[in-house]
């Protein structure tokens, strides 16, 4: 009995400390909810103050800025740590910490200038010396996929400000693709880090317009604002502070969202959640494009879908109006050629084959498919269906919907897609290591730097051809389209090679993705940027970010 | 005693010897690696071989298995391949969070379970003992992301009296503020995760007691004149305890499974979300350690239960 009564005891005791702290911390809440207020209050004479919290969906992978590999983590480390280049509003790499690169006219020698008086959060003054280590441990130490840029290319110091790079062939999009992806660290520093590898960096010293000076991780991550930051349009950035929480459900970030408890996604939110956000007076929704974009691939060892009438007829069956409407909630364009619309500049008329059922079936009967045993699925002359299976990772809910869509896009015309949905590295495995499989739904994440990003995808030697696409013609103009230095090569050689794959048909990309972001509206100021990795949540947009009077 | 005890650590051992075995195989069974989960359209084929390296992946697996035992023997768990941060370090972050959550839930669930139990048992049939039945079965197959987001809505969001997420707000460290703070972030995740284990506590001793009361030396103190609840509460329910204790110490991995999806919808930076993440990025060394913690806790507290039931119930060290 004593027991129980002592197990009583605590219980009560317990019950009465959470009945406490609900209502003191009610209280706490509505200090923070000062907080802000006081923060309007000083600002009336100008935009200054403030605290802005952003959801993510996941704790930085690491904080050293040489060998972080996510995007969450690339939030808060491109806040922190600079990069050559940056990304305008219409996908263009255009300068950050560095003046317009002067290239060369035979293309092989590109300088580079730092802008004038950057410093290094500790005082240190930004130099080219700075570029030279990291771009050499890079190299030397194979941090990320982007030392392979450096293949072949030297480089040297000429003055503090200069750094001079040398190729042995022209490769225009040299500078673009090693500047907006190699952040760069203060040497000084990370000279004195033996195992830069395995270096976890847990104070970060950077530049950008916010550092970072508290976090907890799977909590919080606190940045406060420097005192000069070249972007801001009046010196240094609006906000005093930027805090990111993790939220690894999606469903919890938006109703924080919605509850106040944060004020921006960095993370995309479900066109379903924008909706309802759009008809918020309290909340602003901002839409930007992927880089990327969602495909079809086909793998052309199949037996039968080694036939290029096969795949044409699939292509002209695929509906994309319906894949933007059911699948992604409209919130996606579709993609008629093999070069994303964001790159407007490449859109130069050649397009895989329009939606046409009628046309599509005639190609099939003329290349000798016919259901010669009345199950409503074609045949090939051995007698074989014309039955495939299509695969998809079944944590991605907008694929399941798309294998949804081409199993009646494909019905219509007399093949049969079987949705195989699995886990995401089982369909990674039977992509580079297997090659068990016929067809595959999934995502480019990001395809910037498009004339030489393609033979990443599609040479016959690269190891993202899962497809084994293999044509001599269209391996020599990506090829040349990497190192065209005239704007007439690269054009002339992107026409052969677009016309080729989409005569080819290796792969059918289906649409490109809009993003969706919403922020409490009593922030303005948000510059939009394409991509998931750069979204509203990015250097240039947080250092001009204010809270509205 | 002092054999029985011997024999069963020695077991202990045993167990963990294969545990980790198992763990160490079954982490490198999952399909791809994680340097192939890392592809992008911008990697090349050696840099995936390079990552490989790194992760130590290259090397034949029994190779890699006898290293991670030389090190396990160090009490060296590796370094995480995505975090670079030595795996102690990352668990010994998340692991305070998940037991306070832990501690709290399966002390309140004790608290409520068992009386719960040992009155519907004595109450057999009766309308309370059917409500109580009806709300623990309910609770075993609720959907715990479900129920943790509908909590999280009205309580969060609508009525807008507890915090969403998190497991404290930042900006408030130390005192009794800190300690509030705590507090009021715990009680949504601790209602979600009784949900699943409230039952078993609930029926579990519902069933022992049914059994207990029809016992002769119940049918003794009943006929010396006893008030009933004496009975129930004295006799009865310290015998209709053993069952209960027993489960109490295997609920702690089952816990675990809870944790995932609670810590997971709560953004509760406990074990339970890091190995949500590190299945999702294979980060090997991480599952490994986690695997380990939990092997150890599991069995840890199966000796100290086992050892604790042949103390109270003789019979258990003569078998």
């Amino acid at each position: 009995m004593k027991r129980i009564l002592i197990i009583v005891l605590c219980l009560t005791l317990i019950l009465s400390t959470f009945v406490g702290c609900s209502k003191s911390d009610e209280a706490g809440a509505n200090n923070q909810g000062n907080e802000v207020k006081n923060g309007e209050q000083t600002s009336e004479s100008s935009k200054f103050g403030g605290t802005i919290t952003i959801g993510t969906y996941a704790d930085p992978d690491t904080l050293n800025p040489l060998t972080g590999n996510d995007i969450a983590g690339s939030w808060i480390l491109n806040l922190i740590y600079p990069k050559l280049m940056k990304l305008d509003e219409n996908g263009n790499k255009v300068p950050y910490i560095i003046e317009e690169p002067e290239i060369s006219e035979d293309g092989l020698t590109v300088t580079v200038t730092l802008k004038d008086g950057l410093k290094w959060q500790d005082g240190t003054p930004i130099t080219s010396k700075d570029i030279d280590f990291t771009y050499r441990v890079l190299y030397e130490q194979k941090l990320q996929w982007q030392y392979e840029v450096l293949n072949n290319i030297t480089w040297e110091t000429p003055d503090d400000k200069t750094i001079v790079f040398r190729l042995q062939e022209p490769f225009p999009t040299f500078i673009t693709t090693i500047g907006y992806w190699q952040r760069i660290v203060p040497a000084h520093i990370w000279s004195e880090i033996d195992d830069i590898k395995n270096y976890a960096n847990e104070n970060p010293v950077g530049f950008g317009p916010f550092k970072l000076t508290e976090y907890e991780r799977g909590q919080y991550y606190i940045l406060e604002r420097v005192d000069e930051f070249f972007l801001s349009p009046e010196g240094k950035p609006y906000l005093e502070k930027v805090i990111f929480k993790p939220y690894p459900d999606i469903n919890t970030m938006v109703l924080a969202l919605k509850s106040g408890d944060i004020d921006v996604t960095a993370k995309e939110i479900p066109a379903t959640a924008a909706k309802e956000f759009e008809g918020s007076s309290e909340f602003n929704v901002v839409q930007n494009q992927d880089l990327g974009y969602e495909h079809l691939a086909i793998n052309l060892r199949d037996p039968l879908l080694k036939d290029v009438n096969i795949r044409t007829a699939m292509a002209m069956a695929i509906d994309r109006s319906q894949i933007v409407n059911f699948a992604f909630d409209g919130a996606a364009e579709e993609m008629p050629g093999i070069i994303s619309p964001v790159y407007q500049k490449y859109q130069i008329g050649n397009y895989f084959p329009s939606y046409d059922v009628e046309g599509a079936k005639k190609i099939l009967a003329d290349a000798g498919y016919k259901d010669t045993d009345n199950d409503g699925i074609l045949n090939a002359p051995n007698g074989e269906n014309l039955s495939f299976k299509v695969m998809f990772a079944n944590s991605i809910t907008a694929h399941e919907k798309v294998s949804r869509i081409l199993v009646d896009n494909m019905k219509a015309i007399g093949i049969e897609l079987i949705p195989e949905p699995m886990d995401k590295s089982l369909q990674t495995d039977k992509l580079y290591n297997t090659g068990d499989w016929q067809l595959t739904i999934n995502t480019w994440g990001a395809i910037d730097d498009v004339e030489s990003s393609m033979a990443t995808l599609f040479l016959s030697t690269a190891s993202l051809n899962w497809m084994g696409y293999n044509n001599p013609v269209a391996d020599d103009a990506m090829l040349k389209m990497k190192s065209a230095i005239t704007e007439e090569e690269t054009m002339n050689f992107m026409d052969i090679f677009q016309k080729e794959i989409t005569k080819d048909i290796p792969d059918i990309p289906l649409v490109v993705k809009k993003n969706n972001f919403a922020y409490n509206n009593k922030f303005e100021g948000f510059v939009k940027l394409p991509s998931i990795l750069e979204g509203i949540i990015n250097p240039t947009s947080l250092s001009q970010v204010y809270i509205r009077k | 005693m002092a054999k029985y005890i011997t024999k069963r650590i020695l077991k202990g051992i045993v167990t963990f010897l294969i545990t980790i075995t198992l763990t160490f195989f079954i982490v490198r069974l999952m399909p791809a690696d994680p340097a192939t989960l890392l592809m992008d359209p911008r990697m090349s084929e050696a840099h995936r071989q390079q990552l490989l390296k790194d992760f130590g992946l290259d090397k034949p697996l029994i190779v890699q298995y006898f290293s991670f035992l030389r090190n396990l023997l160090k009490g060296d768990l590796g370094i995480s391949f995505m975090q670079k941060r030595p795996v102690m370090d990352i668990i010994m972050e998340k692991l305070p969070w998940t037991l306070l959550l832990m501690t709290i839930t399966q002390f309140i669930t004790m608290a409520v379970g068992i009386p719960l139990g040992i009155y519907s048992g004595h109450k057999r049939g009766s309308l309370f003992d059917q409500i109580v039945n009806a709300v623990a079965i309910f609770g075993i197959s609720i959907f715990v992301p479900w129920l943790g987001f509908t909590l999280l809505y009205i309580f969060g969001y609508n009525l807008a009296i507890l915090p969403i997420g998190g497991a404290h707000t930042p900006g408030i460290d130390g005192g009794l503020e800190y300690f509030l703070d705590v507090g009021k972030h715990l009680i949504l995740p601790v209602i979600t995760l009784m949900s699943i284990y409230l039952a078993n506590y609930v029926l579990y001793t519902r069933g022992s007691v049914i059994d207990v009361l029809s016992e002769d030396y119940i049918r003794t103190a009943r006929s010396k004149g006893m008030k009933e609840m004496r009975v129930l509460w004295k006799h009865a329910s310290k015998n209709a305890m053993i069952p209960t204790v027993t489960t109490a110490g295997l609920m702690i991995g089952r816990m675990v499974g809870g944790a995932v999806l609670t810590e997971t919808v709560f953004a509760y930076p406990g074990v339970g979300r890091m190995i949500y993440q590190a299945v999702s990025q294979q980060d090997f060394p991480i599952l490994q350690g986690a695997f380990i913690i939990l092997a150890l806790s599991v069995i840890i507290m199966n000796i100290i239960t086992d050892i604790l039931c042949a103390y109270l119930d003789p019979r258990i060290k003569l078998e």
